[in-house]
């Protein structure tokens, strides 16, 4: 597999703040690679600096293995772009923006119009061909976003947080759409800061924060780096300081907290945990309400790493 | 390709609400208004009548005595000259029995009564005066063979002012304002070269990202958005010119075909001042742009005797390079010299002028927009 996008050394600052530093990055043709952090943490500035949008003060980068320059139109007539805003012009309908932006990349008006078309059918907004943006919900406006950006039949798509203030259907559709796409051979970088849509649909990720690098691999991978097992949460009242140690030093358990009359505790390893837990809440006659078993998410992994979650800095 | 973007920048402009009310419905109902607000003078052709004019005189001036001698006799005579003491002068200039004080000394100076309909004729002859007076001192310091020439020129500069006055032109003080008005909408179509520059910068939104990322050079969008923008303040303009000549029954003179390259070369440098303006690197929102493009096309405008007439006036006499470089007064001068003038000398200066400062805008908006990339976006 070839890469895609090379990164290597990637300085970036903002004045007094470093944005990203000394970030590298590979992704190979065919993935779905997700750049997970929390806002802020470099993000939108690492597809900005492989864009070209930015300065940045030291690295490099390759695209389709050459060097990546303001001017390297080669490249960039294979690059599609899903901006975190929508960009479209409120003047023009659906479908002349969809060909005013496709008309950027392909010269042959002919070749243009059926682009057109296969991207309004794609992100199924042929019924609203006609309409200007205005008139559009906040989901089909994005999936307009997306046409936008996909028109020309992109190699490498670029999807920066393009699920941001969508109702659930409008995302479920982008999220499947964006698979679409990669079955159709496009390689995808996908950014968010929503972990479940990374999990359900990137190959492989990266977790980032600061502007640095924390982790890499495939989701199984991420999570086989951090000791946590299984997470166990139980509704139950009345838990008494000493039964909170107590089911803290059960055997494999490693972190316990008990708030709002909810008892989470978390395990490395072992097998039975939850019955263990339990029986003991039973034998010391506390009663208790609803019992979940977790599998770790990638915010275990992110909260293991940093010591944050990835949600409270979202 | 650079069709496409024509097509769809005419379009985006024609929807565009802003666009439409700032380049074509606000100056059509500042016209509407005005006219409304001078009532029916423009129906009616005044006969234009000897200026009388109170002469002061502080010291000997034997030329400008010999020359006002000159336009204040015959049938054609320009002024009807009274030499009379300051206080009495002061005294007809605010009974209106004069319509201006010129007092005569070393220097030549003008007071005018700026509400009357003769005041430009005051006003012009001055200019010309003392425009001739400093070429002729100049060339007898550097150049005294060339004297008797020179003082054939100034004869033949200031009785300009008679043809002038000769002329069919409308000589009404008030048409002033409606150059002002042409002026104003020339450049306010600044707002539009705002509008455009603004959304093609990567660092000032995300349709400017997305442009950013095409494989398109810049140079080819924003030559198309010019043409395009440039092509459809023109049209506006025209329509406006004839809303105001054919509606309206303006008299802008006779010579009307010059009239459209005015407007031509005007609009042009109305988007080219705006595509500076959005390319400059601060202010850098929306809403600051917007506003410095209103506080400075208002001044421009003021400057070039849109709220007032004289302004344009005292700063030739102080500062006349200013008058050289603002777009507005030359526009306003353009349409004054067709009016005013039987020549087009003055009229193609100021058309010179302005496509310099026009071409002179696009090439620094060029040099500020070639950046492809930026330090934050």
């Amino acid at each position: 597999m070839s890469a895609v996008i090379e990164v290597n050394n990637l300085v970036k600052r903002y004045k007094e703040l470093l944005a990203l530093d000394h970030f590298n990055l590979t992704i190979n043709e065919g993935e779905i690679f997700g750049l997970l952090g929390p806002n802020g943490s470099g993000k939108t500035t690492t597809i900005n600096c492989i864009l070209s949008l930015l300065n940045y003060d030291k690295g490099t980068i390759k695209v389709f293995g050459q060097d990546m320059k303001p001017n390297s139109y080669n490249i960039k007539k294979d690059i599609g772009v899903v901006m975190q805003d929508v960009a479209v012009f409120d003047e023009l309908t659906v479908y002349e923006n969809i060909d005013y932006f496709c008309g950027l990349y392909i010269k042959d008006s002919k070749l243009r119009k059926q682009y057109v078309e296969e991207a309004i059918s794609f992100v199924e907004l042929d019924d609203f061909k006609k309409f200007r943006p205005k008139k559009l919900s906040g989901g089909l406006l994005r999936r307009l976003n997306i046409a936008c950006g996909i028109a020309h039949k992109p190699k490498l798509i670029f999807f920066d947080e393009p699920t941001v203030a969508v109702d659930p259907q409008s995302r479920n559709k982008i999220l499947e759409g964006i698979i679409q796409l990669n079955k159709e051979g496009a390689t995808i970088v996908y950014t968010s800061h929503y972990m479940e849509e990374v999990e359900q649909i990137c190959s492989r990720i990266l977790i980032m924060d600061k502007g640095r690098s924390l982790a890499s691999g495939t989701k199984e991978e991420l999570k086989n780096m951090i000791k946590c097992t299984e997470n166990l949460s139980v509704e139950v009242a009345g838990l008494d300081d000493n039964a909170v140690k107590d089911i803290g030093n059960l055997i494999h358990a490693y972190g316990v907290t008990y708030e709002e009359s909810v008892l989470k505790v978390s395990f490395e390893g072992g097998r039975h945990n939850l019955v263990r837990v339990l029986d003991y809440l039973q034998s010391h006659d506390y009663s208790f309400g609803r019992v979940f078993s977790e599998v770790p998410t990638l915010n275990d992994v992110f909260l293991e790493i940093t010591g944050t979650e990835l949600r409270d800095n979202a | 390709m650079f069709f496409h973007y024509f097509k769809y920048t005419i379009k985006t402009m024609l929807r565009s609400k802003d666009t439409m009310f700032w380049s074509f419905i606000f100056p059509v109902a500042l016209a509407t208004f005005m006219f409304a607000s001078f009532g029916n003078i423009y129906e009616t052709t005044e006969k234009t009548n000897p200026v009388p004019v109170a002469i002061v005189e502080e010291e000997t001036n034997e030329a400008f005595t010999t020359v006002l001698d000159s336009i204040s006799e015959g049938d054609d005579k320009l002024l009807i000259p009274t030499s009379m003491k300051e206080k009495e002068a002061t005294k007809a200039l605010k009974d209106e029995t004069v319509d201006g004080i010129i007092y005569v000394g070393t220097k030549v100076k003008l007071v005018i009564r700026e509400e009357s309909s003769n005041a430009t004729i005051l006003s012009m002859f001055l200019d010309r005066y003392v425009q001739t007076e400093e070429t002729i001192t100049s060339i007898m310091k550097n150049n005294p063979a060339g004297v008797p020439a020179a003082l054939e020129a100034l004869n033949e500069e200031i009785s300009s002012c008679s043809e002038a006055n000769k002329c069919n032109g409308n000589q009404d003080n008030l048409i002033t304002y409606f150059y002002a008005v042409f002026a104003m909408s020339c450049l306010f179509a600044a707002f539009n070269g705002v509008d455009r520059i603004f959304h093609l910068q990567a660092n000032q939104g995300s349709l400017g990202q997305r442009r950013g990322v095409a494989p398109t050079h810049k140079s080819i969008i924003i030559l198309a958005e010019f043409i395009a923008s440039h092509l459809l303040q023109f049209v506006i303009e025209i329509i406006t010119f004839l809303y105001m000549w054919k509606v309206l029954g303006i008299n802008f003179g006779e010579k009307i075909l010059p009239v459209f390259l005015i407007l031509y070369v005007g609009s042009a440098c109305g988007i080219a001042l705006g595509m500076l303006i959005g390319a400059l690197p601060k202010p850098t929102s929306a809403a600051g742009k917007i506003g410095l493009t209103v506080s400075f096309t208002m001044t421009l405008s003021v400057m070039a005797d849109l709220c007032a007439p004289g302004i344009k006036y005292f700063i030739e006499h102080n500062i006349p390079i200013i008058n050289r470089i603002n777009p507005a007064a030359l526009i306003t001068d353009a349409f004054y010299s067709l009016n005013i003038y039987d020549t087009y000398t003055r009229f193609f200066q100021n058309m010179a002028y302005l496509s310099v400062i026009t071409i002179l805008l696009c090439v620094i908006s060029y040099i500020m927009l070639r950046r492809n990339r930026y330090a934050s976006l």
